[in-house]
């Protein structure tokens, strides 16, 4: 599919300069990232060449002679190391999810997803963190590996909008299988409207084994909640992604138990996303993402 | 209240074939709108509720089918012409005056439509309406269908008589229901005529399709009279109203204008013309009124044909009084010649060729004084009444020629080849009886003269409507004296012998003003103030917009 293309379908460019600029002033902070990573500007557990004094450890053979601390060498007689706090990176895999029923309004709601995750990316490489994409459906896939570099923000967002609709959500097989990946420990962002057959127990069970931090960006609509505002009348609904039909008359009482429905599956998704200490953002689709974004961002950060 | 359309029980067998209808209506399957969504999760969690917590299969809509199933109600009951509750069982009866006084100016056309409302708004089962012209006919039966009524005045047209509803309403009152009722009225048209027995209790309104301010300008009497100075003239009266000057009307006869003069004089009705001078020949007189075109704007009059009668008179009795008589008479032209005479007056035994005769026989030769021979159209007493009232003989005093002669003066008749009329020589003789001495004798002499040729009588008048004038209702015409013969329209009128007379429609002979009680109001009689079709209407339009506010508001589906 050519960019020209993907644009048209996705309403507009995915991003632009204003769009980085608004971005630039987020920071993802992480209070300890996972060790083994990339030099970069988060705190880890590896102790190391940092600034930020962390702990002694006695000298063993082979240590570099410039970390002896000669104080206490001289007041202890032993010799002993001073530890540095390593600074380095913490890795983002942001999954936005590419099932049809992202693709279905107008405009789409994979526009908003992929903004959403697209300006992650940009915090996070920004700050030298690395980001990988695993777009998923019913099965997930790799469009990025975690890479960090600055520049590759354009590169991301040329395959972002070379994305293609995908099928039925399968939130249990997909973050399953991330988390089979055995990645680095770090930031896993789903972006998607959680809409799976299974309901929410799909997404409890599949954030079960998934060791890393969680922020799931749920895609919504007023009229999720509200249907009457577009659907009126006696209908014939399809599942645009399983194809499963329900004959509904639009009463009060079915729409109460609609909206009722509805309530317990955002109260089910708060719960879970408390429960696995994850992050929630619902982001309205139909308004500018970045400053919904940055809500999350409590005085421009979001500590992981 | 009660239904125009229908019976309620159709009524109500509609009306719950419609709720059932409805209710199937919603029952049936729906014919969902196709619309694909994000995911029917939520949709189906709803249903499921929902069918849970039913135990058959739930009634879709009951707001909806109760604010259909109400509108549907309303509109039927609109289609039955609900009308205001009339249980009082009384009969009506319309009547559509169909005179000539519906003529013109679309007052026919405004009579109908209101003939129409009025046998919509009273109950069809116990209503007939009927046309009131020179005929009275039935035009809607009670309880026919009202489509009816339309088709039947649609070839109607005013009819060229004088109003009768007057005379249908004294008729038609005095048919009582079981329970001892007349029928209630109602009459379009013009005023119904009066002089006519009316019970006091009649129940009736009166509504006039003429236009405010409409004025009636109409022939109110034309007749004639003979002049007073020349038999050949006649005079000629003519009373209109509505119309203040001669240049208004023009009168013609037998085509040709009349360029007479004529005293106008004013009356209570209008204005009259005296016209003088007008030749009696047989001629026909019309009479129009300027821009009326309806029969009350025109008559017409047969003038009679009074030219002198041709006599003949036998030297023989050409003498003495009788002479005298016949030479002064204007009215006869005496004729040596038996050839060109109408009517001969001879001797007993003098040939007059087979024309008609008065004889003068001997006392011997014939029992009464006066006996009148005629070829059998007239029976004995008619022609006794034609000698003594038509010839004058009423006015001798019998009894006295009979003590002074000492003869009896008798009247009889007989049938003969033609027509003769025989008296006694003797009657002639002055010194024996003052028969000749009378008045009474000139006046004999040339009324028999006349009516032995056959001279037509004089019409004054001949009114559509009205009862027939003397000189038509009289044994001569062939029209015994009967009130119940009349021309019933305006027009040639047949007589008997196969002639034709102008019947013209005057409003002096049309009768006298109403004189039965007063008319009531309209809304006296059912429906009058309350249509109820109105109101249901605009209430099923109220229910229609709260129906769709409602529905654009998604409280209802």
């Amino acid at each position: 599919m050519s960019t020209t293309a993907a644009t048209d379908r996705l309403g507009g460019p995915l991003f632009d300069g204003h769009f980085l600029e608004e971005v630039q002033h987020l920071r993802l902070v992480a209070r300890r990232v996972a060790p083994r990573g990339r030099f970069a500007e988060q705190a880890s557990k590896d102790r190391g060449a940092g600034i930020e004094f962390q702990d002694y450890r006695p000298y063993t053979p082979g240590d570099d002679l410039r970390a002896i601390d000669w104080t206490v060498y001289r007041r202890l007689g032993r010799v002993f190391l001073r530890q540095f706090e390593e600074l380095e990176d913490l890795p983002v895999y942001l999954l936005p999810d590419t099932s049809g029923s992202l693709w279905l309004e107008t405009p789409p709601r994979i526009a908003a997803g992929l903004r959403v995750s697209l300006a992650l990316a940009a915090v996070a490489l920004g700050q030298h963190d690395t980001v990988g994409v695993f777009p998923f459906a019913e099965e997930l896939s790799v469009l990025a590996r975690p890479k960090a570099g600055k520049g590759r923000i354009f590169t991301l967002a040329k395959q972002l909008e070379g994305i293609e609709p995908g099928g039925n959500t399968d939130l249990r097989k997909s973050i399953r299988r991330f988390s089979a990946m055995g990645l680095r420990s770090g930031l896993v962002v789903i972006v998607s409207d959680f809409f799976d057959p299974d309901g929410i127990a799909a997404l409890d069970e599949a954030l079960q084994g998934l060791r890393h931090r969680v922020l799931l960006v749920q895609l919504m609509r007023t009229s999720d909640r509200h249907p009457e505002r577009e659907l009126q009348g006696d209908l014939r609904l399809t599942d645009c992604e399983s194809g499963a039909v329900e004959n509904v008359s639009l009463t009060p009482a079915v729409l109460d138990r609609y909206r009722a429905a509805y309530d317990r599956f955002q109260e089910g998704l708060a719960a879970v996303a408390s429960r696995r200490h994850a992050g929630l953002l619902a982001l309205d689709v139909e308004k500018p993402v970045v400053p919904q974004l940055a809500q999350l961002f409590e005085q421009g950060r979001y500590s992981v | 209240m009660n239904l125009g359309a229908w019976a309620w029980g159709v009524f109500f067998a509609g009306l719950v074939a419609l709720w059932g209808a409805l209710f199937l209506l919603q029952r049936l399957k729906v014919r969902h709108r196709e619309q694909r969504v994000l995911t029917t999760l939520f949709w189906h969690e709803a249903q499921e509720e929902a069918r849970a917590r039913t135990l058959v299969e739930r009634f879709r809509h009951p707001l909806a089918y109760l604010f259909i199933a109400a509108l549907a109600s309303l509109l039927w009951l609109a289609a039955s012409m609900p009308s205001r509750k009339d249980q009082t069982g009384e009969r009506y009866c319309v009547l559509v005056d169909g005179s000539a006084d519906m003529a013109g100016q679309g007052r026919l056309a405004r009579a109908v439509e209101r003939a129409e409302e009025w046998a919509q708004r009273l109950p069809r089962a116990r209503t007939e309406v009927l046309w009131v012209g020179a005929n009275t006919e039935t035009l809607l039966a009670p309880g026919e269908d009202i489509a009816w009524l339309r088709t039947r005045l649609a070839a109607r047209d005013a009819e060229a008589c004088n109003p009768r509803t007057g005379a249908v309403l004294a008729a038609m009152a005095d048919a009582k229901d079981a329970a001892g009722r007349s029928p209630r009225f109602v009459v379009i048209g013009a005023a119904p005529e009066g002089g006519r027995s009316l019970p006091e209790n009649l129940s009736w309104t009166h509504e006039d399709p003429a236009e405010q301010g409409e004025a009636a300008r109409e022939v109110v009497a034309l007749g004639l009279t003979p002049d007073a100075e020349r038999w050949d003239q006649i005079d000629v009266r003519l009373e209109l109203r509505g119309v203040q000057a001669a240049a208004d009307w023009s009168l013609d006869l037998d085509g040709a204008a009349w360029q007479g003069t004529a005293d106008e004089q004013d009356t209570a009705q209008g204005k009259t013309w005296l016209l003088g001078g007008i030749p009696a020949n047989g001629q026909t007189l019309h009479v129009q009124i300027h821009g009326v075109q309806s029969e009350r704007g025109r008559a017409a009059l047969r003038l009679p044909d009074r030219r002198p009668v041709a006599v003949f008179v036998d030297p023989a009795v050409n003498q003495g009084p009788l002479a005298q008589v016949l030479s002064a008479d204007p009215s006869l032209r005496l004729t040596g010649a038996p050839a060109e005479a109408a009517v001969c007056v001879a001797g007993p035994d003098t040939d007059c060729g087979g024309k008609p005769a008065l004889r003068l026989v001997p006392q011997a030769a014939q029992e009464q004084a006066f006996l009148l021979q005629h070829t059998g159209e007239l029976d004995d007493e008619a022609a006794l009444s034609l000698a003594l009232g038509e010839f004058g003989l009423d006015r001798i005093d019998a009894r006295d020629m009979a003590q002074s002669s000492g003869w009896s003066i008798a009247l009889g008749s007989t049938v003969g080849a033609t027509r003769e009329f025989r008296l006694w020589t003797e009657l002639l003789d002055r010194g024996r009886i003052s028969f000749v001495e009378s008045r009474a004798f000139p006046i004999v002499v040339g009324r028999a003269l006349h009516w032995l040729a056959g001279e037509a009588p004089v019409v004054p008048f001949l009114a559509a409507g009205s009862p027939l004038p003397l000189p038509l209702s009289t044994a001569s015409t062939g029209f015994a004296p009967a009130a119940d013969v009349m021309a019933l329209t305006a027009g040639d009128w047949a007589l008997p012998d196969g002639s034709t007379v102008p019947a013209a429609l005057l409003r002096g002979a049309a009768g006298p003003a109403w004189n039965g009680p007063p008319a009531q109001p309209s809304a006296a009689f059912p429906g009058g103030t309350w249509n109820l079709l109105p109101w249901l209407l605009a209430l099923a339009f109220v229910l229609f917009l709260t129906e769709w506010f409602l529905y654009k508001g998604q409280r209802l589906p």
